[in-house]
């Protein structure tokens, strides 16, 4: 009988802590910044409001199971972060450039499975994005929809038809990042790992890679790249002479990644930093900013947090020789590689 | 005792392997554009001058040049007698990781052009075969816009 009672009295402490906690509720209301929403058409804010704005909305939609402490504090903790990352109801306030990277960051985020988050589809299995939504978010954002438009990638800056390149003016940025990743000025010399055509912000972009990256793809040891490895992904305004015909117009920004596992342990390892226009203004607000770098390559976390898929090097480079002076006398082209922190120098 | 650790083991190692999941070549590096053996500069060794895109044709290419070519490039000035240029042209393809972009796939010719020299070499088709150049103009025309 004493044992029943105790038993009891047990099960009403517990539920009477069950209830208590439940008064600890951080709130959800939303936040002051100004609600404005995106002029988009009605079936893709249909898709964003189903799918997204549960947690990425002023609006957070919960189910009963989510309002009971303490799956509440996790869910109203995720909420405060996806809404800081990213607010459709507050999206309509930024620039359209901005609303336009969101969404396409957005369709990246789902097709590559980061989004809806894992933990998230297991409590809510119904939210996920079917093919088909993914399909209408795809088509409304139609990146290379324009094809051979009239000077429609980037301003056009042709003249008398042969398009002027943008160099630099200057060689040096006008200060470090904000979270102290340095300004690698080898990025030049450096090989090319990749070339893309970006339609989701019409620029073009040459990625080279330094010696010890190379070395890497090289000996094929991918996905993690070596401590020291860094590469930059240099940007231009895509110019369109009217034809189709796409050539790199004003410098917009080149961008660092560079490989130090303990001093960047917060970002994946990684240190990250853009450099912008001509004046090369660094990047960022405070020395977080960088939160926005890793949570932008979080879905190629298997990739080792790299977009770019390098090219391949052939095994062989050097070929044929019939002219003697030919491959062996024309050197590996990679003169400036060594400069990249010989000792620490550059940093 | 012994059974049961070893089992213990072996599913341990189970576990460990499967979070392990081993990446397929093609996920790692971008396969289909890789320029195999056959060419006579180690053009992808080089560095790049400008990189060019024709929506039309669908292809992306970019130019390289030996260090001849691109110290004169990237200061403006004309390009020296044997200076070599390596135009490597590419189908595009989807890239996987980027919606929006769109990166090399299947390489579609190489074109090597020695300055003043009157050689224009193109190489097309896997593997690759030589066949008339006829791009030197153009390529001698391409600015640099990769500057340091």
């Amino acid at each position: 009988m004493v044992r029943a009672r105790r038993g009891l009295g047990g099960l009403a402490l517990v539920g009477a802590a069950a209830l208590a906690i439940q008064a600890i509720r951080p709130s959800l209301g939303p936040p002051a910044g100004a609600q404005v929403e995106m002029a988009i058409p009605p079936q893709v804010r249909e898709i964003l409001v189903r799918r997204c704005y549960a947690c990425h909305s002023d609006q957070p939609r919960l189910v009963w199971w989510d309002e009971a402490a303490p799956v509440y504090w996790v869910v109203a903790s995720d909420v405060q972060r996806a809404r800081s990352v990213l607010n459709f109801s507050e999206l309509g306030a930024e620039p359209l450039a901005r609303q336009r990277a969101e969404l396409f960051e957005s369709v990246d985020q789902i097709q590559l499975g980061a989004m809806p988050l894992r933990l998230y589809l297991l409590g809510h299995p119904e939210s996920g994005v079917t093919a088909e939504e993914l399909a209408t978010l795809k088509a409304y954002l139609a990146p290379f929809g324009r094809v051979s438009g009239q000077g429609t990638e980037g301003e056009p800056e042709a003249i008398g038809g042969q398009v002027l390149p943008w160099p630099m003016p200057q060689r040096q940025p006008t200060g470090p990042s904000p979270n102290g990743v340095p300004f690698l000025p080898g990025f030049a010399g450096w090989q090319v790992i990749s070339t893309a055509d970006r339609g989701d912000d019409h620029t073009l972009r040459i990625i080279t890679g330094n010696d010890i990256a190379i070395r890497a793809i090289q000996a094929r040891q991918l996905p993690s790249w070596p401590e020291g490895a860094a590469f930059a992904s240099i940007a231009w305004q895509a110019v369109d002479d009217g034809h189709g015909h796409l050539a790199p117009g004003k410098f917009v920004q080149v961008e660092f990644m560079e490989k130090h596992r303990v001093e960047f342990a917060g970002t994946g390892g990684w240190g990250f930093a853009r450099f912008v226009g001509d004046r090369l203004q660094p990047y960022g607000k405070g020395s977080h900013f960088d939160n926005e770098c890793i949570g932008c390559h979080e879905p190629v976390k298997k990739n080792d947090f790299v977009f770019s898929l390098p090219l391949p090097e052939e095994p062989e480079p050097r070929g044929l020789e019939p002219g003697g002076q030919r491959a062996e006398a024309q050197g590996t082209g990679m003169p400036e590689s060594g400069v990249l922190r010989p000792g620490g120098a550059v940093r | 005792m012994k059974t049961l650790m070893a089992t213990a083991g072996a599913m341990l190692l189970i576990v460990l392997c499967g979070c392990q999941q081993k990446m397929k070549e093609g996920e790692l590096y971008d396969l289909p554009a890789g320029l195999g053996r056959g060419l006579p500069y180690p053009v992808l060794q080089w560095e790049a001058i400008t990189t060019e895109v024709d929506r039309s044709e669908g292809t992306m290419a970019t130019l390289f040049g030996d260090e001849a070519a691109v110290k004169a490039a990237r200061s403006g000035a004309a390009y020296p007698a044997g200076a070599v240029l390596g135009l490597v042209t590419w189908r595009e393809r989807e890239d996987p990781h980027w919606f929006g972009a769109r990166i090399p796939g299947r390489p579609v010719s190489v074109e090597f052009v020695v300055v003043g020299r009157g050689v224009d070499e193109r190489f097309v088709g896997a593997p690759w075969r030589e066949a008339p150049g006829s791009g030197a103009a153009q390529m001698e025309a391409m600015r640099a816009t990769v500057i340091p």
